[in-house]
């Protein structure tokens, strides 16, 4: 009984609403849906997915990228200058020599690296031996030579 | 054939005998089968940094030379002999001409603290390895049971 009020009212309801406000258009007899329509705007869609996906490859983090916050390494004068030091250039091997002992420096008075400092090293013996570099004192000449490095204030501390 | 440098010194001697000296020396080279490359001049009648006494002589002014050339390298040894006896030489050098090592600046890791550098942390390895292995005497107890 209270259904049968129940879908009576219902449908007066709709039908009221149907005659009234929602159909313009009168509904076709065979009411049959056989295909969907294409969407008009479907094909740009596409487009303009294709071109999202191009523009997002670019904006992807660069795994191949340098580290741009990476410091310079430091490099020691001769490295930076690239130069290599012969028996021949006194002058240069002078310049990494004391001016009281005629002795070479230390690589926490010069700053040379390992490698430059070897090489600077054998050339200085190889001059000595050679009769081309003073042993026991620096060539006069040189003392006024422009100095790469305070003695005084060696990269780590020394015991004189 | 390697590319040799012979750096020698000539006593004090005039211009024209400096020239017959190098020439004898190029021509040592040439009667063992090699060829000069460049002769270079040092300088001529410098000052020896230190007194040099060669062939019952002493020297306090030289003149500087030095001479790329290629040989044979059995034959270097018979060249050494030969500068050895001449008299005007009065030192010299052999060098065996090569390109100087190309490594990379490795400052920026000497500069580090100790602990953070690389040749000290593979002291630190090879310390550790050759700690010899303490005679364990199987007590099962982690204390020196004796009372020596």
């Amino acid at each position: 009984m209270l259904r049968n009020l129940a879908s009576r009212k219902l449908v007066t309801r709709i039908t009221r609403f149907n005659s009234t406000r929602w159909s313009s258009v009168a509904a076709p007899s065979e009411a049959v849906i056989t295909s969907f329509p294409e969407n008009p705007s479907s094909k740009s869609e596409e487009v303009v997915l294709q071109k999202v996906f191009a523009e997002r490859e670019n904006d992807l983090p660069a795994s191949q990228m340098k580290n741009p916050y990476e410091k310079e390494k430091v490099k020691c004068i001769l490295c930076q200058m690239d130069i290599s030091p012969s028996y021949k250039n006194l002058r240069l091997l002078s310049q990494f020599v004391s001016s009281f002992t005629g002795r070479p420096y230390g690589r926490h008075i010069t700053g040379l690296c390992k490698h430059k400092h070897e090489q600077v090293a054998r050339e200085i013996a190889k001059a000595r031996s050679l009769g081309m570099m003073p042993v026991m004192l620096k060539n006069v000449k040189f003392l006024k030579d422009p100095a790469l490095y305070d003695p005084e204030k060696p990269l780590r501390p020394h015991r004189f | 054939m390697p590319t040799y440098e012979l750096a020698f010194l000539l006593k004090n001697m005039s211009k024209p005998d400096i020239a017959v000296s190098l020439k004898r020396a190029g021509q040592e080279i040439f009667l063992r089968g090699g060829f000069i490359r460049k002769l270079e001049n040092l300088g001529v009648s410098k000052d020896t940094p230190y007194k040099i006494s060669s062939h019952g002589q002493v020297h306090r002014t030289a003149s500087y030379f030095a001479l790329q050339f290629d040989a044979p390298p059995t034959t270097i040894d018979d060249l050494r002999d030969v500068y050895k006896r001449d008299v005007d030489i009065v030192r010299y050098k052999i060098f065996k001409v090569q390109e100087p090592e190309k490594a990379e600046c490795t400052l920026h890791e000497e500069i580090l603290p100790p602990a953070y550098r690389k040749d000290v942390q593979e002291l630190l390895a090879e310390s550790e390895k050759k700690k010899p292995k303490q005679w364990d005497a199987k007590t099962g107890l982690d204390y020196y049971p004796f009372q020596r």
